[in-house]
Protein backbone atom coordinates (compact mmCIF):
# COMPACT_ATOMS: atom_id res chain seq x y z
CA UNK A 1 0.00 0.00 0.00
CA UNK A 2 1.08 3.29 -0.75
CA UNK A 3 -1.14 4.97 1.59
CA UNK A 4 -3.51 3.97 4.84
CA UNK A 5 -4.91 6.54 6.64
CA UNK A 6 -6.97 5.87 9.93
CA UNK A 7 -9.19 7.91 11.76
CA UNK A 8 -8.39 10.97 9.93
CA UNK A 9 -10.06 13.84 11.12
CA UNK A 10 -9.95 17.76 10.33
CA UNK A 11 -11.54 20.06 12.47
CA UNK A 12 -11.62 24.10 11.57
CA UNK A 13 -13.15 25.74 15.06
CA UNK A 14 -16.23 23.79 15.67
CA UNK A 15 -16.40 22.37 11.91
CA UNK A 16 -15.40 18.91 11.45
CA UNK A 17 -15.03 19.28 7.69
CA UNK A 18 -12.87 15.63 7.37
CA UNK A 19 -13.43 12.34 9.36
CA UNK A 20 -12.22 8.98 7.28
CA UNK A 21 -12.22 5.82 9.85
CA UNK A 22 -10.29 3.89 6.99
CA UNK A 23 -8.34 4.69 3.87
CA UNK A 24 -5.85 2.40 1.59
CA UNK A 25 -4.67 3.59 -1.52
CA UNK A 26 -2.21 1.10 -4.06
CA UNK A 27 0.74 1.83 -5.49
CA UNK A 28 0.40 2.52 -9.67
CA UNK A 29 -3.44 3.22 -9.22
CA UNK A 30 -5.35 6.21 -10.87
CA UNK A 31 -7.82 7.15 -7.97
CA UNK A 32 -10.66 9.38 -8.22
CA UNK A 33 -12.24 10.85 -5.56
CA UNK A 34 -16.09 11.74 -5.44
CA UNK A 35 -18.28 13.65 -3.41
CA UNK A 36 -20.71 16.56 -3.14
CA UNK A 37 -19.82 20.38 -2.21
CA UNK A 38 -17.98 20.56 1.22
CA UNK A 39 -17.32 16.56 2.02
CA UNK A 40 -13.22 17.62 2.57
CA UNK A 41 -12.16 16.28 -0.89
CA UNK A 42 -9.73 18.96 -1.47
CA UNK A 43 -8.78 19.06 2.17
CA UNK A 44 -8.14 15.11 2.15
CA UNK A 45 -5.92 15.54 -0.89
CA UNK A 46 -3.90 18.60 0.39
CA UNK A 47 -3.32 16.18 3.59
CA UNK A 48 -2.20 12.99 1.42
CA UNK A 49 -0.08 15.99 -0.59
CA UNK A 50 1.47 16.88 3.26
CA UNK A 51 0.11 20.05 2.32
CA UNK A 52 -2.54 20.44 6.05
CA UNK A 53 -1.24 18.84 9.31
CA UNK A 54 -4.54 16.74 10.10
CA UNK A 55 -6.54 17.42 13.81
CA UNK A 56 -6.03 13.40 14.52
CA UNK A 57 -5.42 10.54 13.22
CA UNK A 58 -2.70 8.51 11.56
CA UNK A 59 -1.14 8.42 7.73
CA UNK A 60 1.20 5.45 6.91
CA UNK A 61 3.02 6.43 3.63
CA UNK A 62 4.81 4.05 1.55
CA UNK A 63 5.12 2.15 4.98
CA UNK A 64 6.33 4.96 7.31
CA UNK A 65 4.30 6.10 9.54
CA UNK A 66 3.86 10.18 8.91
CA UNK A 67 5.29 12.76 11.40
CA UNK A 68 4.12 15.96 10.92
CA UNK A 69 7.51 18.06 11.64
CA UNK A 70 8.19 20.46 9.04
CA UNK A 71 11.42 19.06 8.13
CA UNK A 72 9.78 15.80 7.40
CA UNK A 73 6.82 17.21 5.62
CA UNK A 74 9.27 18.96 3.60
CA UNK A 75 10.82 15.66 2.43
CA UNK A 76 7.58 13.51 2.01
CA UNK A 77 6.76 16.63 -0.28
CA UNK A 78 9.24 16.16 -2.73
CA UNK A 79 8.21 12.49 -3.67
CA UNK A 80 3.99 14.00 -3.96
CA UNK A 81 3.03 16.82 -5.86
CA UNK A 82 -0.13 18.26 -5.86
CA UNK A 83 -1.76 20.04 -9.12
CA UNK A 84 -5.14 21.59 -8.29
CA UNK A 85 -8.03 22.02 -10.24
CA UNK A 86 -7.69 25.76 -10.66
CA UNK A 87 -3.99 25.63 -10.52
CA UNK A 88 -2.04 29.29 -9.95
CA UNK A 89 1.06 30.28 -11.78
CA UNK A 90 4.27 32.09 -10.37
CA UNK A 91 4.68 35.45 -12.50
CA UNK A 92 7.14 34.77 -14.29
CA UNK A 93 7.03 32.80 -17.60
CA UNK A 94 5.87 29.24 -18.35
CA UNK A 95 9.71 27.98 -18.43
CA UNK A 96 10.63 29.01 -15.21
CA UNK A 97 7.00 27.79 -13.76
CA UNK A 98 8.48 24.50 -14.62
CA UNK A 99 11.64 25.02 -13.38
CA UNK A 100 10.79 26.16 -10.11
CA UNK A 101 10.39 22.54 -8.42
CA UNK A 102 13.63 21.71 -10.14
CA UNK A 103 15.55 24.31 -8.69
CA UNK A 104 14.41 23.86 -5.48
CA UNK A 105 15.65 20.27 -5.90
CA UNK A 106 19.42 21.80 -7.00
CA UNK A 107 19.30 20.29 -9.97
CA UNK A 108 21.91 21.26 -12.64
CA UNK A 109 21.03 24.04 -15.18
CA UNK A 110 21.84 21.59 -18.36
CA UNK A 111 19.52 18.76 -17.04
CA UNK A 112 17.37 21.39 -15.73
CA UNK A 113 16.92 22.53 -19.14
CA UNK A 114 16.74 19.27 -20.48
CA UNK A 115 13.66 17.75 -18.46
CA UNK A 116 11.97 21.26 -19.15
CA UNK A 117 11.94 20.91 -22.80
CA UNK A 118 10.98 17.31 -22.01
CA UNK A 119 7.89 17.58 -20.35
CA UNK A 120 6.43 20.75 -21.89
CA UNK A 121 6.26 18.61 -25.36
CA UNK A 122 4.87 16.17 -23.30
CA UNK A 123 1.86 18.57 -22.69
CA UNK A 124 2.33 19.88 -25.76
CA UNK A 125 3.69 23.52 -24.77
CA UNK A 126 7.18 23.31 -25.67
CA UNK A 127 6.37 26.97 -28.21
CA UNK A 128 4.54 28.33 -24.85
CA UNK A 129 8.05 28.18 -22.80
CA UNK A 130 8.87 32.07 -23.00
CA UNK A 131 5.02 33.06 -22.73
CA UNK A 132 4.13 34.73 -19.78
CA UNK A 133 2.17 32.47 -17.53
CA UNK A 134 -0.23 35.23 -16.42
CA UNK A 135 -1.51 35.49 -20.16
CA UNK A 136 -2.11 31.06 -20.88
CA UNK A 137 -5.68 30.49 -21.24
CA UNK A 138 -7.66 28.55 -18.24
CA UNK A 139 -6.18 25.13 -20.42
CA UNK A 140 -2.81 25.82 -20.85
CA UNK A 141 -2.14 27.52 -17.46
CA UNK A 142 -3.57 23.38 -16.58
CA UNK A 143 -1.23 22.03 -18.84
CA UNK A 144 2.12 24.11 -17.25
CA UNK A 145 0.80 23.32 -14.37
CA UNK A 146 1.20 20.07 -14.99
CA UNK A 147 4.48 20.00 -16.70
CA UNK A 148 5.62 21.97 -13.31
CA UNK A 149 4.62 18.68 -11.33
CA UNK A 150 5.99 15.91 -13.98
CA UNK A 151 9.09 17.32 -14.01
CA UNK A 152 9.85 17.18 -10.19
CA UNK A 153 8.96 13.29 -10.73
CA UNK A 154 7.49 12.70 -8.05
CA UNK A 155 5.89 9.44 -6.89
CA UNK A 156 2.68 10.85 -6.77
CA UNK A 157 0.27 13.12 -8.75
CA UNK B 1 0.13 86.88 -7.10
CA UNK B 2 2.77 88.94 -8.54
CA UNK B 3 5.15 88.02 -5.50
CA UNK B 4 4.10 84.66 -6.30
CA UNK B 5 5.41 84.52 -9.97
CA UNK B 6 8.34 86.69 -9.13
CA UNK B 7 9.27 83.73 -6.50
CA UNK B 8 9.07 81.56 -9.45
CA UNK B 9 11.09 83.09 -12.02
CA UNK B 10 13.83 83.71 -9.01
CA UNK B 11 13.52 80.06 -7.81
CA UNK B 12 14.25 78.65 -11.77
CA UNK B 13 17.46 81.13 -11.80
CA UNK B 14 18.42 79.67 -8.47
CA UNK B 15 17.80 76.35 -9.41
CA UNK B 16 20.07 76.77 -12.91
CA UNK B 17 22.90 78.78 -11.14
CA UNK B 18 23.24 75.11 -8.97
CA UNK B 19 22.96 77.43 -6.01
CA UNK B 20 25.60 76.59 -3.31
CA UNK B 21 23.39 76.51 -0.17
CA UNK B 22 19.79 74.71 -2.13
CA UNK B 23 22.25 71.97 -3.66
CA UNK B 24 23.43 71.45 0.36
CA UNK B 25 19.99 71.64 1.75
CA UNK B 26 18.47 69.03 -1.47
CA UNK B 27 21.77 66.52 -0.54
CA UNK B 28 20.77 67.07 3.60
CA UNK B 29 17.32 66.37 3.18
CA UNK B 30 17.96 63.02 0.47
CA UNK B 31 20.89 61.95 2.67
CA UNK B 32 18.07 61.75 6.13
CA UNK B 33 15.84 60.64 3.84
CA UNK B 34 17.08 57.84 2.29
CA UNK B 35 18.90 56.86 5.26
CA UNK B 36 15.87 56.31 7.50
CA UNK B 37 13.53 54.91 4.45
CA UNK B 38 16.33 52.23 4.17
CA UNK B 39 16.65 51.63 8.16
CA UNK B 40 12.52 51.48 8.59
CA UNK B 41 12.23 49.32 5.77
CA UNK B 42 15.10 46.73 6.95
CA UNK B 43 12.33 46.80 10.12
CA UNK B 44 9.46 47.14 8.40
CA UNK B 45 9.38 44.64 5.56
CA UNK B 46 10.27 41.80 7.66
CA UNK B 47 7.91 42.52 10.83
CA UNK B 48 5.34 42.84 7.81
CA UNK B 49 6.26 39.77 6.60
CA UNK B 50 6.51 37.96 9.56
CA UNK B 51 3.33 38.90 10.64
CA UNK B 52 1.34 38.16 7.64
CA UNK B 53 2.76 35.43 7.19
CA UNK B 54 2.26 33.65 10.25
CA UNK B 55 -0.82 32.99 13.00
CA UNK B 56 -0.06 34.23 16.31
CA UNK B 57 -2.13 35.23 19.06
CA UNK B 58 -2.60 39.18 19.57
CA UNK B 59 -2.22 39.20 15.73
CA UNK B 60 -5.61 41.22 15.06
CA UNK B 61 -4.54 43.89 18.03
CA UNK B 62 -0.52 44.31 16.29
CA UNK B 63 -2.12 45.15 13.12
CA UNK B 64 -4.80 47.63 15.10
CA UNK B 65 -1.96 48.76 16.99
CA UNK B 66 0.29 49.75 13.72
CA UNK B 67 -2.91 51.18 11.81
CA UNK B 68 -3.17 53.62 14.69
CA UNK B 69 0.50 54.28 14.42
CA UNK B 70 -0.42 55.25 11.32
CA UNK B 71 -1.29 58.29 12.55
CA UNK B 72 1.09 59.25 15.07
CA UNK B 73 1.49 63.56 14.59
CA UNK B 74 5.54 64.32 13.86
CA UNK B 75 5.65 66.68 16.67
CA UNK B 76 4.52 63.90 19.18
CA UNK B 77 7.58 62.16 17.67
CA UNK B 78 9.72 64.90 17.98
CA UNK B 79 8.60 65.22 21.39
CA UNK B 80 8.79 61.47 22.74
CA UNK B 81 12.22 61.42 20.89
CA UNK B 82 13.52 64.60 22.68
CA UNK B 83 12.89 63.54 26.18
CA UNK B 84 15.08 60.15 25.66
CA UNK B 85 17.76 62.13 23.58
CA UNK B 86 17.91 65.74 25.23
CA UNK B 87 20.60 66.28 27.63
CA UNK B 88 18.39 65.17 30.85
CA UNK B 89 17.62 62.22 28.67
CA UNK B 90 19.00 58.46 28.74
CA UNK B 91 20.90 58.72 25.82
CA UNK B 92 21.77 62.27 26.33
CA UNK B 93 25.56 61.42 26.65
CA UNK B 94 25.35 60.48 22.99
CA UNK B 95 24.93 63.80 22.25
CA UNK B 96 22.46 62.93 19.56
CA UNK B 97 20.07 66.31 19.48
CA UNK B 98 20.28 68.63 16.77
CA UNK B 99 22.53 66.40 14.67
CA UNK B 100 21.36 64.00 11.45
CA UNK B 101 21.27 60.91 13.55
CA UNK B 102 18.19 62.99 15.32
CA UNK B 103 16.30 63.24 12.44
CA UNK B 104 16.81 59.73 11.30
CA UNK B 105 15.55 58.00 14.24
CA UNK B 106 12.78 60.20 14.23
CA UNK B 107 12.14 59.86 10.94
CA UNK B 108 12.40 56.07 11.14
CA UNK B 109 9.80 55.66 14.32
CA UNK B 110 7.47 57.51 11.86
CA UNK B 111 7.94 55.69 8.50
CA UNK B 112 8.11 51.88 10.24
CA UNK B 113 4.49 51.54 10.73
CA UNK B 114 3.85 53.06 7.50
CA UNK B 115 6.33 50.62 6.06
CA UNK B 116 5.13 47.53 8.01
CA UNK B 117 1.49 48.33 7.49
CA UNK B 118 1.97 48.71 3.46
CA UNK B 119 4.03 45.18 3.50
CA UNK B 120 1.09 43.00 5.19
CA UNK B 121 -1.58 44.40 3.04
CA UNK B 122 0.66 43.33 0.22
CA UNK B 123 1.40 40.31 1.33
CA UNK B 124 -2.32 39.19 2.78
CA UNK B 125 -3.87 40.09 -0.52
CA UNK B 126 -1.67 37.08 -2.26
CA UNK B 127 -3.33 34.18 -3.27
CA UNK B 128 -2.96 31.37 -0.79
CA UNK B 129 -2.63 28.95 -3.49
CA UNK B 130 0.99 30.15 -4.52
CA UNK B 131 1.94 29.47 -1.28
CA UNK B 132 0.35 25.74 -1.29
CA UNK B 133 2.23 25.53 -5.12
CA UNK B 134 5.62 26.17 -3.82
CA UNK B 135 5.06 24.23 -0.85
CA UNK B 136 3.83 21.75 -3.31
CA UNK B 137 6.89 21.77 -5.38
CA UNK B 138 9.25 20.91 -2.99
CA UNK B 139 9.87 24.08 -1.39
CA UNK B 140 11.62 25.09 2.33
CA UNK B 141 9.81 27.55 4.38
CA UNK B 142 12.48 30.05 3.44
CA UNK B 143 11.55 29.88 -0.29
CA UNK B 144 8.03 29.60 -0.16
CA UNK B 145 8.59 33.15 1.76
CA UNK B 146 10.71 34.29 -1.29
CA UNK B 147 7.90 33.10 -3.83
CA UNK B 148 5.40 35.34 -1.89
CA UNK B 149 7.86 38.06 -1.50
CA UNK B 150 8.55 37.98 -5.23
CA UNK B 151 4.67 38.36 -5.86
CA UNK B 152 4.45 40.73 -3.24
CA UNK B 153 7.01 43.09 -4.78
CA UNK B 154 4.68 45.73 -6.26
CA UNK B 155 2.89 46.86 -2.97
CA UNK B 156 5.84 46.35 -1.12
CA UNK B 157 7.88 48.57 -3.22
CA UNK B 158 5.19 51.12 -2.86
CA UNK B 159 5.19 50.87 0.85
CA UNK B 160 8.67 52.24 0.31
CA UNK B 161 8.35 54.71 -1.92
CA UNK B 162 5.03 56.21 0.14
CA UNK B 163 7.32 55.90 3.17
CA UNK B 164 10.60 57.87 1.83
CA UNK B 165 7.62 60.30 0.37
CA UNK B 166 6.24 60.89 3.85
CA UNK B 167 9.90 61.38 5.27
CA UNK B 168 10.97 63.61 2.69
CA UNK B 169 8.04 65.91 3.39
CA UNK B 170 7.60 65.89 6.52
CA UNK B 171 9.09 68.99 9.16
CA UNK B 172 8.13 68.37 12.36
CA UNK B 173 10.75 65.92 13.07
CA UNK B 174 13.32 67.53 11.03
CA UNK B 175 12.61 71.12 13.10
CA UNK B 176 12.36 69.39 16.77
CA UNK B 177 15.04 66.90 16.59
CA UNK B 178 17.61 68.65 13.63
CA UNK B 179 17.11 72.01 14.63
CA UNK B 180 17.03 73.38 11.23
CA UNK B 181 21.00 74.03 11.33
CA UNK B 182 22.67 75.36 8.12
CA UNK B 183 24.43 72.96 6.26
CA UNK B 184 24.00 70.41 8.62
CA UNK B 185 20.56 69.78 9.52
CA UNK B 186 18.56 72.23 7.63
CA UNK B 187 16.29 69.77 5.11
CA UNK B 188 14.01 70.98 2.16
CA UNK B 189 10.94 71.48 4.43
CA UNK B 190 12.54 73.19 7.55
CA UNK B 191 14.40 75.74 4.89
CA UNK B 192 11.19 76.34 3.36
CA UNK B 193 9.72 76.90 6.78
CA UNK B 194 12.52 79.13 7.64
CA UNK B 195 12.26 81.32 4.18
CA UNK B 196 8.67 82.13 4.64
CA UNK B 197 8.84 83.47 8.30
CA UNK B 198 11.54 85.60 6.44
CA UNK B 199 9.56 86.37 3.50
CA UNK B 200 12.00 85.52 0.96
CA UNK B 201 10.04 82.87 -1.49
CA UNK B 202 13.00 82.46 -3.78
CA UNK B 203 14.18 79.81 -1.71
CA UNK B 204 11.04 78.20 -0.77
CA UNK B 205 9.89 78.24 -4.44
CA UNK B 206 12.81 76.20 -5.46
CA UNK B 207 13.04 73.73 -2.82
CA UNK B 208 9.31 73.17 -3.26
CA UNK B 209 9.84 72.30 -7.00
CA UNK B 210 12.87 70.05 -6.54
CA UNK B 211 10.49 68.37 -3.80
CA UNK B 212 8.11 67.87 -5.72
CA UNK B 213 10.27 66.43 -9.23
CA UNK B 214 12.10 64.18 -6.27
CA UNK B 215 8.80 62.79 -5.52
CA UNK B 216 7.61 63.15 -9.91
CA UNK B 217 10.65 60.94 -10.32
CA UNK B 218 10.09 58.44 -7.60
CA UNK B 219 6.83 57.79 -9.33
CA UNK B 220 8.18 57.81 -12.85
CA UNK B 221 11.08 55.18 -11.63
CA UNK B 222 8.33 52.56 -10.16
CA UNK B 223 5.70 52.71 -12.87
CA UNK B 224 9.24 52.10 -15.16
CA UNK B 225 9.89 49.50 -12.58
CA UNK B 226 6.21 47.71 -12.58
CA UNK B 227 6.07 48.09 -16.58
CA UNK B 228 9.69 46.00 -17.11
CA UNK B 229 9.13 43.30 -14.49
CA UNK B 230 5.36 42.58 -14.72
CA UNK B 231 5.93 39.45 -17.39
Amino acid sequence: MLFEVKNLTKIYGNRKVLDISELCLEKGKVCGLLGPNGSGKTTLLETLSFLLRPTTGEIVYDSRKVGFSETLLQELRREVVMVEQQPILFTTSAYKNVEFGLKVRKVPKKRRKRIILEVLDLVAMRDFADASAHKLSGGETQRIAIARALACSPRVI
Amino acid sequence: MDFLFDSFVSAILLLKSLDAELCTIVLVSLKVSSSSTLIASLIGIPAGFAIAFREFPGKRITITILNTLLALPTVAIGLFVYAFISRRGIFGPLDLLYTQKAIVIGQVILIVPIVTTFTIAAISRIDDRYRKSAMTLGATTLQTAVVIFREARFGILAAIIASFGRVIAEVGISMMLGGNAKGFTRTMTTAMALEYDKGEFALAVALGLILLSISFALNLFFNYLQGRTRV
